[in-house]
């Protein structure tokens, strides 16, 4: 009786430090992998500012001026003037052409 | 089987009755079961101390250090600086510098050898001679590509290797500069908002330990970067047109008291800012301090219709010249008659400005001026403000000369931000170059004159754009308004006869005004040979430019009375 009783006690001992140790070990991984991706997500943070203020120099509106006043003949752009601006409600309704009408009659009548 | 078995001993109560009948066994018995008892609580407690440290060790986070060190960097993290709009002005990049230790670099030789073949521009005679002394420490190169750090970690010689350092940099180069300010080696703000920024709470963060890694929230500016690089633009053709030897120019929101543009020319390059101690690189729009001249004017007029001195319908007698002890005040487009008071603003009669400024009196003169903010350093939030330089006497004549913007100099911030003031209905707002609200602008609003003058001014502003001198500044559309000066600079305690300083200022749509503009300009020379040198001629349409390609930037729409020949159709 005792004797089944400590075989299992020792097996329930085994079984339990084998389970342990593969937890430590996979948490040992675990933690590896975050500090792998941590350090990731930092390169590529600074790659992101780096790649920004890269766009931002060349987006500069210095930098396209000069751009488009070198190469007039593919960009063809011009600053515009006040008379190139209009809101909607200026803008006057479509004229009613006949050929319309007429569209219109046909599928009225069909 | 055994007396160790603690179920199999008897309970207290039975060991008392057990002590009758078997009195001699006692003592040998008690002995025993105190000893198994402390051992039992020895062990429970070893193992209750080892579970507990267990589950401490579980709680805890995993040990950094291994893996990413990027914030070892030496230099500050600051926060990035954007425009109104998000667009940067200023960020941090991280570059990586190569070190060594000498005193662990086993062959000099071969990591010489080594460094220069990634690093060709590195002086090989030097860099051994590095490497083989006994140092602790020494730079191999500051601030390499991330393309050399992966070769150089490639090539894996001992006792090399990187620091990460935070660099401020700033792409738009040159087209902000006085306003950024710069940053020293160590990140820190030392000029421009920059500093504004450290000693509003950057510097107090950094004390602390906080403001590390890239979780500062980027600062963001009032400035508008297109509107900047337009001011920028154009006030550098027209320095190069009329060969000036400086100029600056500032774009205010008058409701707001908000910059949306700030530029000083000559300038430099904060990424490279060799010169940027110049003397002749100071900041004029907000550090430099000048007799602006004529522009003046308006403030002089607004005086005298705001405290009655004069009315619209007023004449004032400019027939001839004031002389006052050996000086006479004259006008430089003399008519030698007698001048409505809209006349004396579109003719910029000095004589009739001196004459309304008699009227309204020295004291009351000062009194205006100090409201419009004219006699103190403006209040804002770069560290570059310079005091303005105000007569210690103000006699008669200053306060003719003060009239028309001579023998008082001031910053062109605070002249702006009194036309600001003109132009919005009579209310002062400090400029500010960080984003404000109306609302909040509101509260910090102080009265300077009342809404009629204001109504008064801006038809005179539009008045002198339309008849007067500012005519080079109109722009169809926007209906621009403004004022010229054109100051004689003082060159060795006189006025000099050749060198003007001109300065333009203006606000538009004058119906409902919006943004004001003041374009300085130091020594134009006339354009062609004959043309005039006054700010009509160079200042004015230096300011109708910017005018025209940033109104529509700034949200301002153009209203034509005849959409000079364009259609609109729908199709």
């Amino acid at each position: 009786m005792g004797r089944i009783f400590n075989g299992i006690l020792l097996a329930a001992m085994i079984v339990g430090a084998v389970l342990t140790y593969n937890m430590k070990h996979g948490a040992e991984v675990e933690a590896d992998k975050v500090a792998q991706l941590n350090a990731e997500i930092g390169r590529e943070k600074e790659t992101i500012a780096l790649l920004r203020a890269e766009w931002s120099k060349l987006s500069q509106p210095s930098r396209l001026q000069e751009l488009i006043a070198r190469y007039p003949d593919h960009f063809k752009l011009a600053p515009f003037t006040a008379s190139q601006f209009a809101t909607i409600d200026e803008v006057p309704m479509k004229p009613v052409s006949p050929g319309d009408l007429l569209a219109k009659k046909i599928a009225a009548s069909e | 089987m055994s007396g160790i078995d603690i179920s199999q001993m008897p309970s207290e109560a039975a060991r008392r009755g057990e002590a009758a009948s078997l009195p001699k066994a006692k003592p040998a018995r008690d002995q025993m079961r105190g000893r198994i008892r402390l051992a039992l609580g020895v062990f429970v407690l070893l193992y209750l101390i080892i579970a507990g440290r267990l589950v401490m060790l579980g709680l805890q986070d995993p040990a950094s250090g291994n893996g990413y060190a990027g914030d070892s960097g030496i230099a500050a993290n600051r926060p990035d600086l954007v425009d109104r709009n998000g667009e940067i002005l200023a960020t941090d990049i991280k570059r990586a510098s190569v070190y060594a230790e000498p005193r662990n670099i086993i062959d000099p030789d071969e990591a010489t050898e080594l460094l220069t073949s990634v690093l060709p521009d590195l002086d090989a005679t030097t860099l051994r001679k590095k490497l083989s002394t006994n140092a602790g420490f020494v730079w191999v190169k500051r601030e390499v590509t991330p393309k050399q750090e992966a070769q150089i970690h490639e090539l894996g010689i001992p006792g090399v290797g990187f620091m990460r350092e935070s660099r401020r940099f700033y792409p738009g180069g040159d087209t902000a500069s006085h306003l950024l300010g710069l940053v020293n080696i160590d990140n820190q703000g030392i000029a421009g908002f920059e500093k504004y920024v450290d000693d509003h709470w950057l510097a107090d963060l950094h004390q602390v330990g906080f403001a590390r890694g890239e979780d500062l929230e980027p600062v963001k500016l009032s400035i508008d970067l297109r509107v900047q690089h337009i001011l920028r633009d154009e006030l550098a053709a027209g320095l190069a047109r009329y060969q000036a030897v400086a100029g600056c120019g500032i774009v205010l929101d008058v409701h707001t008291g908000e910059v949306l543009a700030m530029v000083s020319l000559p300038d430099y390059d904060p990424n490279d800012p060799v010169d940027a101690n110049k003397p002749d690189r100071l900041n004029r729009v907000s550090a430099g301090v000048f007799e602006l001249g004529s522009v003046f004017k308006s403030f002089t007029l607004a005086m005298g219709l705001d405290s009655g001195a004069i009315t619209m319908d007023d004449r004032i007698d400019a027939t001839r010249g004031i002389s006052v002890g050996r000086f006479t005040i004259d006008d430089f487009h003399a008519k030698h008659r007698v001048l409505t008071v809209p006349e004396v603003f579109i003719f910029s009669s000095n004589v009739g400005a001196a004459r309304i400024a008699l009227k309204v009196g020295a004291a009351r003169q000062q009194e205006y001026l100090r409201r419009f903010g004219l006699l103190s350093k403006v209040d804002t939030n770069i560290p570059e403000v310079g005091s303005p330089i105000v007569p210690a006497r103000w006699g008669e004549l200053t306060t003719m000369t003060v009239a028309f913007g001579h023998g008082i100099a001031v910053s062109p911030l605070a002249v702006a931000a009194g036309d600001a003031a003109l132009m919005n209905g009579g209310l002062l707002i400090p400029p500010t170059f960080t984003p404000r609200t109306r609302e909040e602008a509101a509260k910090l609003a102080v009265r300077v004159v009342k809404p009629e003058t204001s109504e008064k001014l801006k038809y005179l502003f539009r008045l002198n754009v339309e008849k007067g001198s500012g005519s080079k500044a109109a722009v169809p559309g926007y209906m621009v308004g403004g004022k010229t000066g054109t100051a004689e600079k003082v060159e060795g305690g006189r006025y000099s006869a050749t060198k003007r300083l001109n300065s333009f200022l203006a606000a538009f749509p004058m119906d409902d005004p919006q943004y004001a503009v003041l374009v300085v300009i130091d020594e134009p020379k006339p354009e062609k040979p004959g043309a005039g040198a006054t700010a009509a001629a160079n200042a004015a349409p230096i300011v109708g430019n910017v005018i025209r390609r940033s109104a529509a930037l700034l949200g301002v729409k153009p209203r034509l009375e005849e959409k000079d020949g364009a259609i609109l159709v729908s199709n």
